[in-house]
C-alpha cells in the first residue's frame, strides 16, 4: 500500500489542472513540494516516451529516490501522473483507467475548467484503496463529504454546471 | 568523484596552474586563457623538443596524427587517493603564473613556485612562466635557468607563440618522463594499492593475492600512461593483458578500470569518428565495467571507502558518450540510475558534483525541467554548506533553473525569447501554437514549485550578501504569487524587499518590477479649451468638416469609423502639459509607498512628472501623471516608472494586460484590480501620440466670474467674454458660432471685436460684449423650480446642457516653418475653444392670469359731442402731456358717446425673493382708422406709474385697452369669430374666409403687440414679461366687445332751449362741459342713433329716464318728469353709416340727477347683426341698448319756494 503519494492531473499545455497529495506519510510541506517537483521534472520523459508507445499506460517512467512516478496518458495528450512509492502496477493502471473514464466526462475541452477542479477524484481514490483521504491541496476547493448517504455536495464554481453532483461510489456521476 | 569526466578523461594529462605571488584576477584570466589554447598538443609539433633517450616503449605512437591531451586544474588539487588507480587522476605537471610587476623578486617568486611544487610529488614537470618582465629582471632571469620562464613583454600574438613554444617542450618532457616512468615501471614493478585495499593487507592470503594481481595492475597502470603518451594501441595492448590478468585473480575493480581505459584506447584510436558498431562496442563494454564497479562494491560491502563513485562516473561517462536527442530514453535511464546512487554516496560534495553532471547532461539532452529539477538538487546541497560562497553558487544553479520553471527575470529575457520561440518550436506536444504563447505568458501554473523555486533564490541572494538578486526575487514572488501568500508572508516579503533596498546603492534599476500593479487607465481628452481641430485651407470656414463637431463625444455616426482605426490617434502639443490616468492597485495586506512614479517614455521627447503615492492595504487609486511633450515627433508610453521599495523598476502596461487577459480566461488566480474592490475596466490601449509644434492656446473667462450667470425670465444682460492668448503662437483666424440649447437667447455678439483684435499675440487680451436674454422656463423647468428650489439645483440645472454653447475656432499663421505634422500636410492644425456658458435662469415674474375688464361711465348730456375727429385730433396732439395721460386715454368714445373703459387686467405674482417693478407701455399706432388714412404712421406710446411687487406677493397691473375699435360693423369680421364661436349658421356668408382671418389676425396681432409688459428688479436687472400669449387668451372670448363697435350707438344731446338762440349748430361748440339743465322748464332733448352698419337699420326705438334710484320717472304713479314728443315706439330707419336724430322734450318736477338711456328693436335684423349680438335663435329679437346718459337737472329757488 502506498504510503505517499501524489496525484496530478497536467493538461496537453503543461498546466496542472487538478492536483492531491494522498497518502498516508504525515504530510510535510517541503515533501510536497518535492513530489511535485519530480512530477513537473518527469513531464520531459513522459514528453518523449508517449510517442513511442501505443499504450496508454507509460508505467514506472521516472523515479527520485524511492519515488516512482507512473504517468496515464490519454488520448488528448492530458496526463494523469501519479507519484507513489510502492510499485503495483495493475492496481495503478485500473485507477488511472477509472480516473480517466472520470476525467472524460470531465473533459475540459467540453467544460470550462473551473469544472475541473471539482473533480471528484478523492472519491475514485478512496473507493480503490479504501481508506480515507489524509489531506489534499485542491485549495480552492471545498468539498463537504457526506459519508451516510455516499454522496457530497460541493460548492458551485461554475456557472454553468448543475450545483449538485451526486457520486455514488461506483463512479457514476448524477446530475440533479 | 569528479567534475567533468568523459570517456576521454583517461587520456588527459592533467597540470595544476598555480598564481605565484600576487597575480591581479584580470591579468591571471587573461594569462589562462592563453593557456587553454594548448590543450591538445600534435605529437608532430613536440617531435623538435622531444629526444630519444633509449628505445621507447610507446611502438606504435602515431606521431603524424596522435596528439597529447592536457587538462589545466587551476590552484591544483589535492592529491587523491585513487590516483595509483588511475593515473590520469595524477598531477604530471605544475606550471606556475608568475606576473612579473607585481611580484619584482624573481627570487622569491621561485621560492614560493618551488615550495608550491612540493605538495605534488607526482608532478613529472615544473615550470614557473614569469609574464611581462621588466629589463633587469630579463637580464636576472636569464642568468638563472632553471624552471623559470620569462616571457618578454611582448604584443599578444608573440606571446602566444612564445607560449606554444613552451607548452610543446612541456609536453615533449612529458612524454619523456612517460617513457621513462613505463620502462622502470615494466622493469621494477611497483606496488598499486587503491584505498579498497588498505585493509585486505593485513591477511597473509590477501598479501599473496595482491602479488598476483600486482602484474595485472602495472599492466593497467602502464596502458594508462600509454594513453596519455597518445599511444592507444600500444595502451590497448597493455589493457588486454590487464584485463586478463585481473579476470583471472578476480581483480574486479582494476578489471573495470582496464576495460575503462581499453575503451578510452578505442576511441582516441578512432580519433573521434564513431558508428553504430562502435557506438555498440563501447556500449557494451561499459555497461561491463558498471557491472563490474557493482561487484567490487559488493564485494567489498564492509569497506568504508566504496568504488561506488567509479561506478556512477562510469555511467556518467557512458551517458555523455551517448547523450543524444535520439538515444534520449537510454541515457535518461542512465541517469536516473545515476541518480539512485546519489543517496549511498557518503561525501556530500560527491553528491553535489554528481548532480550538478546529471543536470547537465539532462540539460544538453534538451530535458529542461529534468535539468532544473537536479539542478535545484544542487542548489539545496550548496544550501546546506551554509557558507556564502556556497551561497553564491547556489543562486548561481537556481537562476539556471529560473527559466525551466518560468520565473526567470526580466533582464535575462533578451536571450530567453528566443530560445523560448525555440523550444516551444520543438515542442511536439503542442497542437496550437498561439495557445502555448499565451500560455506561457501567464507562466504555467506550477504556482508552488514558481514559489518555492523563487524563495530558494531570496533565500540563497540573502545569504550570498546580493542584494540586488534577493530584491528581484522578493519582487516576482510578491507580485506573481501575492493571492498564495499570507498577509505575514507578504510583510516578510516588503520588509525583505526595504532590507534589500538599504543595501543597493540609491538608484538602482531592477529589471523586475514588485508592486503595485499598474495598468492604463485612461487618456483624459483634451479639456475642451484644448480641442485640436484639423484645418482646411481651401475653405473659409475652415473647422467645417472636421471632428469634432458636435458638443458629444460619443456620435452614433462616427462609431464606424473609430472602429475601423485600430488604434486611436492622439495629438499633444509640445509645451503644454499633458495628463495620462493610471490606475494604482496594492493587492497586498501592508500599506504600499511608491516614493515616485512617473510615465516611462522611451522616445525621449517627453519630461514626465514624478508623484508619490501612499496605497493602503488592498486598494487601488487612479493616479494622474502628467508631463510635457518637448519636441515633435511620435510618443511612445509602454509603461511606468515606480521608485517603490528603494529600486527603480519599469512596470509595463503590456504586462498587467497579458495579467488580466489570463484572469479572462481563468489562468491566472486572482486580478489585482478587482480584488481591491476596482471596477473591470475594458482594455485600453495605449494610442499612436504625436507630438507638434506649438499652436496658439486661447483661455477664456467670462468677466466676473466662471460661475453661473444667474437670470430672472426675460432678463436682458451684457457680459462679457475675456479671451487670452497663453500659447506662444499669435492667433491670426478666428470664429465664434454657437451651439447647443436656447441658442436664441444669445442676442448680439461683437463678432468685430474679435476681427479687429486680430491677430492676437501671446499674452494679449480681447474682451468681448455678448448681449443675453433670459429664456422663459419650460414647463418641465419650473415644476423642478415650483418645489422651494433653492440654487445647488439650478446650478445642476444650467449644467445640463440648456445653455448655449460659444465655439470659437481659431488657428495661428497658415505656414509653419518648424516641425512635421503626423498627417504630412504643411498647415498646422487649428483650435476649438468651447465656452460653456453657464446660465441659470430663474423664475421671475410669474403670470397668473390676465382678465379682460369693462367698465362704463356715463357721459353728461350736454350741448356737444364730441366728434370722432375731435378726439382722434386730441389725442395725437397730446401724446406729451404726461399730466393728462390718462385723461387723453379715457376719451368718450366716440361712436357710444360714454366713457367706455376697457382694460386689460393682468394679474402677476412674485414668487422670488427679490422687488420687481413693472412699468406697461401701450404704444398707440394711429394708422388703424379708415377716416385718419393719411394721416402719420407715428406711435404714440403711453406709459404708466410702475407698479411695485414684493417678494411673495401678487399684484394687478390694469392696462387699458383703447383706440381699438373699427369703426365699421362689418360682415368681415365674423370670419375667426365663426370658427371661435363655433355658430355653423353663418358658413353661407360670402366673404372670403382668408383675408378676413389675416386682418383679423392682424389686428389682433396689432393689438397685443402693442402692450409691453417691462419690469425692472434693483439695478442691473431689466427684462419684458413675454405676455402676448397670456393677452390673446384673455381677450380672446371679448374680442368682438374690444375691436368690434356696436351696431348702433346712441347719443343725447340738449337742443338750446332759449327761444333767441335758434342755432344749435353754435352750441355745439360753445357749449363746454356739463351744462346742467334746470328744472320746472321744458326742456329739448335729442337723440342721436347712428348706424354703424353698411346696411339700412330700422328699428323701434323707446327711450327711458330713469332717477338716482333707478326708478323710471317718465312712466308710471310716481312720475316726477313730464315729457312731450315721442318716447317710446318711435320707428326710425337710420342709412348705413349715418346718424340720425329724433327731437323730444322733457319737463322735469324735482331737480336732481337723472340718466337718459335708449334701447332700440332692430326690425330685420341682418345675420351680421345676430351675430354681433350673438343671438341663439333667428327670432329673438334684437335689442341694442345705448349707454345711460347722466343728466343733472338743477332746482332754482323759487323753485322751491313756488306755491304748489
Amino acid at each position: 500500500m502506498a504510503t505517499t503519494a501524489c496525484f496530478i492531473i497536467v493538461s496537453r499545455n503543461n498546466i496542472p489542472i487538478y492536483e492531491a497529495e494522498v497518502g498516508s506519510a504525515a504530510k510535510r510541506e517541503d515533501s510536497a513540494q518535492l513530489h511535485q517537483f519530480i512530477l513537473h521534472a518527469s513531464l520531459d520523459i513522459v514528453q518523449d516516451l508517449a510517442w513511442t508507445t501505443s499504450a496508454m499506460f507509460l508505467k514506472a517512467v521516472d523515479r527520485f529516490n524511492d519515488l516512482v512516478v507512473s504517468v496515464y496518458v490519454t488520448a488528448g495528450h492530458t496526463r494523469l501522473m501519479l507519484l507513489h512509492d510502492s510499485r503495483n502496477d495493475d492496481g495503478i493502471k485500473s485507477f488511472f483507467q477509472e480516473v480517466h473514464e472520470l476525467y472524460i466526462k470531465y473533459d475540459p475541452e467540453y467544460h470550462p475548467s473551473p469544472a475541473l477542479r471539482t473533480f471528484p477524484l478523492e472519491k475514485i481514490y478512496q473507493s480503490m484503496y479504501g481508506m480515507p483521504l489524509i489531506s489534499y491541496s485542491a485549495n480552492e476547493i471545498k468539498y463537504f463529504l457526506d459519508y451516510s448517504t455516499l454522496s457530497f455536495q460541493y460548492e458551485n464554481f461554475c456557472d454553468s454546471s448543475p450545483s449538485f453532483i451526486i457520486i455514488f461510489s461506483f463512479g457514476f456521476l448524477v446530475h440533479c | 568523484m569528479e567534475p567533468d569526466v568523459s570517456i576521454e578523461t583517461s587520456s588527459m594529462i592533467r597540470v595544476a596552474v598555480l598564481p605565484i605571488g600576487s597575480v591581479p584576477p584580470t591579468q591571471l584570466r587573461d594569462y589562462l586563457s592563453m593557456l587553454l589554447r594548448h590543450q591538445l598538443i600534435p605529437l608532430s609539433a613536440i617531435s623538435s623538443f622531444y629526444t630519444e633517450h633509449q628505445k621507447s616503449p610507446f611502438a606504435h605512437q602515431p606521431w603524424d596524427s596522435g596528439s597529447l591531451r592536457f587538462k589545466f586544474i587551476l590552484g591544483g588539487d589535492p592529491p587523491s587517493p585513487w590516483e595509483d588507480f588511475q593515473s590520469n587522476r595524477k598531477i604530471l605537471a605544475v606550471i606556475g603564473i608568475c606576473h612579473c610587476p607585481s611580484s619584482p623578486d624573481l627570487d622569491s617568486a621561485t621560492e614560493q613556485f618551488n615550495a608550491a611544487c612540493k605538495g605534488y610529488t607526482s608532478a613529472l614537470v615544473e615550470r614557473c612562466f614569469a609574464f611581462c618582465p621588466d629589463d633587469s629582471q630579463l637580464e636576472e632571469g636569464s642568468k638563472k635557468g632553471g624552471n623559470l620562464r620569462l616571457f618578454p613583454p611582448a604584443d599578444r600574438q608573440t606571446q602566444e607563440f612564445h607560449l606554444n613554444t613552451m607548452m610543446q617542450d612541456i609536453a615533449a618532457s612529458l612524454l619523456m618522463e612517460f617513457e621513462k616512468w613505463v620502462l622502470q615501471a615494466e622493469s621494477a614493478g611497483t606496488i598499486l594499492k587503491t584505498p579498497l585495499d588498505s585493509q585486505a593487507s593485513l591477511s597473509s592470503e590477501e598479501v599473496i593475492k595482491a602479488k598476483k594481481r600486482r602484474l595485472g595492475r602495472a599492466q593497467k597502470t602502464i596502458g594508462d600512461y600509454c594513453l596519455l603518451a597518445a599511444s592507444p594501441v600500444d595502451a590497448n595492448a597493455h589493457y588486454s593483458t590487464a584485463i586478463d590478468l585481473a579476470r583471472l585473480t578476480g581483480d574486479y575493480f582494476w578489471y573495470a578500470g582496464a576495460l575503462e581505459g581499453s575503451v578510452c584506447a578505442l576511441l582516441i584510436d578512432r580519433m573521434g569518428q564513431t558508428d553504430a558498431i562502435l557506438e555498440e562496442e563501447v556500449r557494451y563494454r561499459y555497461n561491463s565495467v558498471i557491472l563490474h564497479y557493482r561487484k567490487s562494491f559488493i564485494q567489498d560491502n564492509t569497506q568504508r571507502v566504496s568504488p561506488l563513485s567509479f561506478e556512477l562516473e562510469a555511467t556518467l561517462k557512458l551517458a555523455r558518450f551517448l547523450c543524444r536527442r535520439e538515444l534520449a530514453k537510454e541515457v535518461a535511464e542512465l541517469l536516473t540510475s545515476a541518480a539512485d546512487g546519489a543517496k549511498s554516496l557518503i561525501d556530500a560534495s560527491d553528491r553535489l558534483i554528481l548532480y550538478v553532471e546529471i543536470a547537465r547532461l539532462f540539460g544538453s539532452l534538451g530535458y529542461q525541467r529534468k535539468a532544473a529539477f537536479f539542478s535545484r538538487q544542487v542548489a539545496q546541497l550548496y544550501m546546506q554548506q551554509e557558507n556564502r560562497h556556497a551561497a553564491v553558487s547556489a543562486l548561481q544553479v537556481l537562476a539556471l533553473t529560473t527559466k525551466a520553471y518560468r520565473v526567470q527575470s526580466r533582464s535575462s529575457e533578451t536571450d530567453h525569447s528566443f530560445s523560448h520561440n525555440k523550444a516551444g518550436l520543438s515542442n511536439s506536444d503542442s497542437g496550437k501554437m498561439h495557445h502555448q504563447s499565451l500560455v506561457s505568458l501567464f507562466e504555467s501554473q506550477w504556482s508552488t514549485l514558481q514559489m518555492v523555486v523563487l524563495r530558494e533564490i531570496l533565500l540563497s541572494a540573502v545569504r550570498a550578501g546580493d542584494p540586488l538578486a534577493a530584491w528581484s526575487a522578493a519582487a516576482r514572488l510578491l507580485r506573481s504569487y501575492y493571492p498564495l501568500i499570507t498577509p505575514a508572508g507578504q510583510n516578510g516579503l516588503a520588509s525583505a524587499l526595504s532590507n534589500s533596498a538599504e543595501r543597493l546603492p540609491s538608484g538602482v534599476r531592477c529589471a523586475d518590477p514588485a508592486l503595485p500593479f499598474i495598468r492604463l487607465h485612461s487618456f483624459p481628452l483634451h479639456p475642451s479649451q484644448l480641442d485640436i481641430v484639423k484645418r482646411n485651407p481651401d475653405k473659409e470656414d475652415w473647422w467645417a468638416g472636421s471632428a469634432p463637431s458636435g458638443p458629444f463625444i460619443y456620435t452614433p455616426f462616427s462609431k464606424g469609423d473609430t472602429s475601423n482605426n485600430s488604434k486611436q490617434e492622439l495629438v499633444w502639443v509640445v509645451g503644454e502639459p499633458v495628463q495620462v490616468l493610471v490606475e494604482l492597485a496594492n493587492p497586498c495586506g501592508f500599506e504600499l509607498r511608491v516614493d515616485s512614479i512617473y510615465l516611462s517614455v522611451h522616445s525621449g521627447n517627453f519630461d514626465a512628472f514624478p508623484v508619490s503615492v501612499n496605497l493602503p492595504p488592498n486598494s487601488s487609486k487612479v493616479v494622474t501623471l502628467s508631463g510635457i511633450p518637448t519636441s515633435v515627433g511620435p510618443v511612445r508610453i509602454p509603461g511606468c516608472i515606480v521608485h517603490c521599495f528603494g529600486a527603480i523598476t519599469e512596470h509595463l502596461f503590456k504586462d498587467v494586460d497579458n495579467l488580466l487577459n489570463g484572469v479572462a480566461q481563468g489562468l491566472v488566480l486572482s486580478d489585482p484590480f478587482r480584488s481591491c474592490g476596482s471596477m473591470k475596466l475594458r482594455n485600453v490601449s495605449v494610442p499612436n501620440i504625436s507630438v507638434i509644434s506649438p499652436l496658439p492656446l486661447l483661455v477664456s473667462h467670462v468677466v466676473g466670474g466662471n460661475g453661473a450667470i444667474i437670470l430672472y425670465e426675460g432678463e436682458i444682460r451684457d457680459i462679457w467674454i475675456h479671451l487670452a492668448n497663453a500659447g506662444t503662437i499669435p492667433v491670426e483666424q478666428a470664429h465664434i458660432s454657437l451651439s447647443g440649447k436656447h441658442q436664441d437667447s444669445v442676442i448680439s455678439i461683437a463678432f468685430e471685436t474679435l476681427k479687429s483684435a486680430l491677430p492676437l499675440k501671446p499674452g494679449a487680451e480681447v474682451i468681448i460684449p455678448v448681449t443675453l436674454k433670459a429664456w422663459q422656463l419650460g414647463v418641465l423647468d419650473s415644476d423642478t423650480i415650483s418645489g422651494k428650489s433653492s440654487s445647488p439645483i439650478m446650478l445642476r440645472h444650467s449644467k445640463d446642457g440648456s445653455s448655449p454653447t460659444f465655439f470659437i475656432h481659431y488657428a495661428g499663421p497658415m505656414a509653419n516653418t518648424e516641425g512635421v505634422l503626423p498627417n504630412g500636410s504643411a498647415i498646422p492644425p487649428g483650435r476649438r475653444l468651447v465656452i460653456p456658458l453657464q446660465i441659470c435662469v430663474l423664475q421671475g415674474l410669474s403670470f397668473v392670469k390676465a382678465q379682460f375688464l369693462s367698465m362704463e361711465i356715463p357721459a353728461h348730456v350736454g350741448e356737444d359731442l364730441p366728434k370722432p375727429a375731435e378726439i382722434d385730433n386730441n389725442s395725437t396732439d397730446q401724446p406729451v402731456e404726461t399730466q393728462s395721460k390718462i385723461d387723453s386715454l379715457v376719451k368718450i368714445d366716440p361712436f357710444r358717446g360714454s366713457w367706455g373703459l376697457r382694460f386689460l387686467e393682468l394679474e402677476l405674482s412674485n414668487p422670488t425673493d427679490i422687488l420687481f417693478e413693472i412699468s406697461v407701455s401701450v404704444q398707440v399706432e394711429n394708422s388703424g382708422r379708415e377716416e385718419n388714412a393719411s394721416a402719420d404712421q407715428s406711435v404714440t406710446e403711453y406709459s404708466y406709474h410702475k407698479t411695485r411687487i414684493d417678494r411673495d406677493f401678487s399684484a394687478r397691473v390694469l392696462i387699458p385697452l383703447e383706440h381699438c375699435k373699427f369703426p365699421v360693423l362689418d360682415g368681415s369680421f365674423f370670419g375667426k369669430n365663426v370658427a371661435a364661436d363655433g355658430m355653423a349658421n353663418f358658413r353661407n356668408l360670402s366673404f372670403s374666409e382668408k383675408t378676413t382671418k389675416a386682418e383679423l389676425n392682424a389686428s389682433i396681432k396689432n393689438l397685443t403687440s402693442r402692450i409691453k409688459v417691462k419690469w425692472q428688479s434693483g439695478r442691473n436687472s431689466f427684462g419684458e414679461l413675454n405676455i402676448k400669449d397670456a393677452v390673446l387668451a384673455a381677450l380672446q372670448s371679448s374680442m368682438m366687445d374690444v375691436l368690434l363697435p356696436d351696431p348702433l350707438t346712441f347719443g343725447f344731446r340738449a337742443v338750446s332751449n332759449s327761444s333767441e338762440d335758434k342755432e344749435p349748430t353754435q352750441n355745439l361748440h360753445t357749449g363746454s362741459s356739463h351744462s346742467s339743465l334746470e328744472a320746472h322748464e321744458m326742456t329739448p332733448l335729442e337723440v342721436i342713433v347712428r348706424n354703424n352698419t353698411k346696411e339700412m337699420i330700422k328699428m323701434s326705438l323707446n327711450i327711458t329716464c330713469r332717477d338716482v334710484a333707478g326708478e323710471n320717472c317718465i312712466e308710471g304713479p310716481k312720475s316726477t318728469v313730464l315729457w312731450n314728443g315721442v318716447l317710446s315706439g318711435i320707428t326710425l330707419e337710420v342709412p348705413p353709416l349715418e346718424e340720425t336724430t329724433h327731437s323730444f322734450s322733457l319737463y322735469f318736477l324735482i331737480p336732481g340727477e337723472y340718466t337718459l338711456s335708449a334701447a332700440a328693436i332692430i326690425d330685420d335684423a341682418t345675420d351680421i347683426l345676430r351675430a354681433r349680438a350673438r343671438t341663439s335663435s333667428p327670432d329673438e329679437p334684437i335689442i341694442c341698448c345705448g349707454p345711460p346718459y347722466h343728466l343733472r337737472v338743477n332746482g332754482t329757488t323759487e323753485m322751491f319756494s313756488h306755491p304748489l
